[in-house]
């Protein structure tokens, strides 16, 4: 081809391109500016001593070593894999068994679904004071939670107040709230599963339990995958105490101190700006790992299978 | 056109990495500088001023009685006021945002606690040059040397806080302890010490406990919480001789601490203070506790629907042979980034000024004493309260503290060094014993300064 032709032939793919650019001008802007910018941004930081008032030095990786050392992370490593440990599995299959509630085909379930998503387009920050108000730990004017319990019998629980374990479970209770969220998920799995699969079952004498275990629970099983992985990433990240729990979030004792916790306040209270970023990128490594790890044993089981 | 989304995407990383290096600070702020005092009167300016958004509109009307006498000398110059979030938890983070945009005020609120950030993050100038100019005489230099940082002095205090302890009247008087009069209780004096307090407190659980379940259920003597107060904790830790460092190392496993505990503990057992972790909501200004540890003036107190008129006032309770009692100020630093050094210095002056303070008084925004001494010595400075020992504030200068438990350290372990203790202090009321409650600080503190 002559050199004219190639050029002509490039003028009009880039002409006949232009609407398309200009189509995806504004989202290309917002992503470089909101997203690509900060990312960047943050790498340069960790690698930075920054304050945001007055200092702004090259470290190199003194903030990814101190991370190691740091004994405030080993007990937000602790409380955060405590959390997972009990939060992913919980969630999992409470999220699985509401949507097979919300599933069945009766009059009026529209509304329950409605319902049960609200939690998820209330901001967290007015959560956070709903909750501390229902699990509130007072003589004279205590929270609805130990009203029930002081009715009961039983003494208050100090919920996330305590300085041990029963703050993370109060927090467990409380992310429950935000079932809905993993519910339309699995509810969107089960729409895909084709009607007449359940027909066939049930002409073949399958009863309700046959086609839950045989036909919805191994259809929707793909979509396992994808909620096992939001469900790790925002588990790992959960930094929702700091609307609620004393020492911004932190809990008394450390007891609700989780990694992203930690890096709020070093990033805000503390003004270590760099060292947040670099353990906001310790993070994002360890989450990769995992996710990595995840598709891997997926593809294993389903070569396996 | 994966090429040119290749170089695109290069493009924009490599502005990225740019223009990313952020505005910082730069300047000297504790060098020495010029400095103009003859500022044209009629000169036209705007002068930001940060005041704290959430603590009942305190600070900015208290500007606001200052702007209108500052107005008479500089008709030119509009004092507007700048209203941030501004507590122990976001102030690091208010300055800084301000600082990235450019927007840091001419003048920026500050306090005890939160003054050692703004000077060690050089957010604010070194005002000696400034000081030189005033005659100290006039004034209670000490207060002025509270915000001092490696010896030079940074904030204008706008007035004095002591810690001084409120009770209520009515309550007193019901237990038959009598609070005016001839027959005036022998232990309510200006002299009155650590032990004349738990006895008298002593005195009303007794009378309470004997109708606990029905009238008094939540009464006790004073609210927990106030216990975690650092101008409360600290210089009940340093009368009882406990040190949280020294020589920069962790100091706190020591007998002296282990005092400092046990009087705390003395007043859960006493059922004069509620268990910290008890939920107990009993409160001076609901009339369910009888005492209360302040600050603030007696026109703040008056305000309180349930105890106003029947509150008075005295001294924080000493400690030991070497007491010591809370103070601290709140006031304004001049920004490193102003342009108006000089005339926000002017406003500075005049807010410190007799005019200036008298217009602060006259507001009755709060009322606390002057950091003037011609003012505080003719009483003026709680109009309307004159029934009330007003001596209380000003007694025992000689023993008044601020917390500097945190200096020498970076500033940003400041927070976390504060928490530790604050932990240790609530602790303290827990049921945890005494050397679970020291072995925790020991590690919190280890890990704040690590």
């Amino acid at each position: 081809m002559m050199l004219s032709e190639r050029r002509q032939s490039l003028k009009k793919k880039i002409r006949k391109s232009i609407p398309g650019w200009l189509f995806i001008l504004p989202m290309t802007v917002g992503l470089c500016l909101f997203t690509l910018y900060p990312i960047v941004q943050s790498i340069m930081y960790s690698f930075h001593e920054y304050d945001l008032i007055s200092v702004y030095t090259f470290v190199g990786v003194r903030n990814y070593i101190n991370i190691f050392r740091d004994p405030a992370v080993h007990k937000a490593l602790v409380n955060t894999l405590l959390f997972a440990v009990c939060n992913i599995p919980l969630m999992l299959v409470l999220t699985y068994l509401l949507a097979l509630l919300l599933n069945i085909p009766l009059k009026g379930i529209k509304v329950f679904r409605v319902l049960y998503y609200l939690p998820c387009v209330i901001p967290a920050i007015a959560g956070g004071v709903l909750w501390s108000a229902i699990m509130k730990y007072g003589q004279e004017a205590p929270g609805i939670f130990n009203q029930i319990r002081v009715a009961l019998g039983l003494s208050q629980s100090k919920y996330f107040l305590s300085g041990d374990f029963e703050a993370i479970r109060a927090i467990l209770v409380m992310n429950i709230w935000g079932i809905g969220g993993g519910t339309v998920i699995w509810l969107a799995a089960f729409k895909n599963i084709p009607e007449q699969i359940y027909e066939a079952a049930r002409i073949d004498g399958a009863g309700k339990i046959t086609q839950l275990f045989r036909i919805t629970l191994p259809l929707s099983g793909p979509m396992l995958l994808y909620n096992l992985i939001t469900l790790m990433i925002a588990t790992i990240q959960f930094n929702g105490t700091i609307a609620f729990a004393p020492y911004t979030g932190a809990g008394n004792n450390n007891a609700t101190l989780m990694l992203g916790v930690k890096i709020y306040i070093d990033a805000f209270n503390r003004l270590k700006i760099g060292y947040a970023a670099a353990m906001s990128w310790m993070m994002m490594i360890v989450t990769a790992i995992i996710t990595f790890l995840m598709f891997r044993v997926n593809r294993w089981m389903n070569n396996d299978g | 056109m994966k090429k040119i989304c290749a170089i695109l995407l290069c493009l924009c990383f490599a502005l990225s990495f740019t223009a990313c290096a952020p505005k910082i600070q730069k300047g000297d702020t504790s060098g020495d500088y010029e400095i103009n005092l003859d500022v044209d009167p009629d000169i036209t300016a705007t002068l930001d001023v940060l005041v704290p958004d959430s603590d009942g509109r305190l600070e900015s009307d208290l500007i606001d009685a200052l702007a209108a006498g500052f107005k008479e000398k500089f008709p030119n110059v509009t004092i507007r006021k700048r209203p941030d979030q501004i507590s122990d938890e976001m102030y690091g983070q208010t300055i800084g945002s301000l600082q990235q945009a450019g927007q840091l005020p001419d003048l920026v609120y500050t306090n005890t606690a939160l003054y050692y950030l703004l000077v060690d993050k050089k957010a604010v100038v070194n005002l000696e040059p400034y000081f030189a100019t005033l005659n100290m005489g006039d004034y209670y230099e000490e207060y002025f040397n509270m915000g001092m940082y490696e010896g030079k002095r940074y904030i204008v205090p706008r007035n004095v806080d002591t810690v001084v302890t409120y009770y209520n009247t009515e309550m007193l008087e019901a237990a038959g302890i009598k609070t005016s009069g001839p027959n005036k209780d022998a232990r309510l004096n200006n002299d009155w010490t650590w032990d004349d307090f738990v006895s008298v407190n002593e005195d009303l659980v007794a009378f309470w406990d004997t109708d606990r379940k029905d009238k008094y259920t939540y009464n006790y003597g004073m609210r927990q919480t106030v216990f975690d107060w650092e101008s409360v904790w600290n210089p009940i830790m340093l009368s009882c001789g406990a040190h949280a460092f020294t020589d920069g190392k962790v100091s706190i496993d020591s007998q002296q601490t282990r005092d400092f505990v046990e009087m705390y503990k003395k007043l859960t057992a006493d059922k004069i203070v509620p268990a910290w972790d008890s939920g107990s909501n009993s409160r001076f200004e609901q009339g369910t506790a009888a005492f209360e540890f302040m600050s603030v003036g007696p026109a703040t107190v008056n305000k309180m629907a349930l105890v106003k008129g029947k509150f008075d006032v005295l001294p924080f309770p000493l400690i030991g042979e070497n007491p010591a009692v809370g103070t601290g100020f709140a006031g304004w630093g001049i920004s490193a980034s102003s342009a108006k050094r000089d005339l926000a210095w002017k406003f500075l002056e005049y807010m410190i000024s007799e005019e200036g303070q008298m217009a602060m008084i006259a507001s009755g925004v709060n009322g606390t004493p002057s950091v003037r001494r011609s003012i505080n010595e003719e009483g003026s400075w709680a109009r309307g309260f004159e029934g009330l020992n007003l001596e209380a504030f000003t007694q025992h200068a000689e023993y008044k503290v601020t917390p500097g438990y945190f200096k020498g350290f970076d500033s940003s372990k400041m927070l976390d060094i504060q928490y530790a203790l604050q932990q240790f202090t609530r602790n303290c009321l827990s049921s945890m014993s005494t050397t679970d409650c020291i072995s925790t600080a020991v590690s919190a503190l280890n890990t704040a300064i690590a």
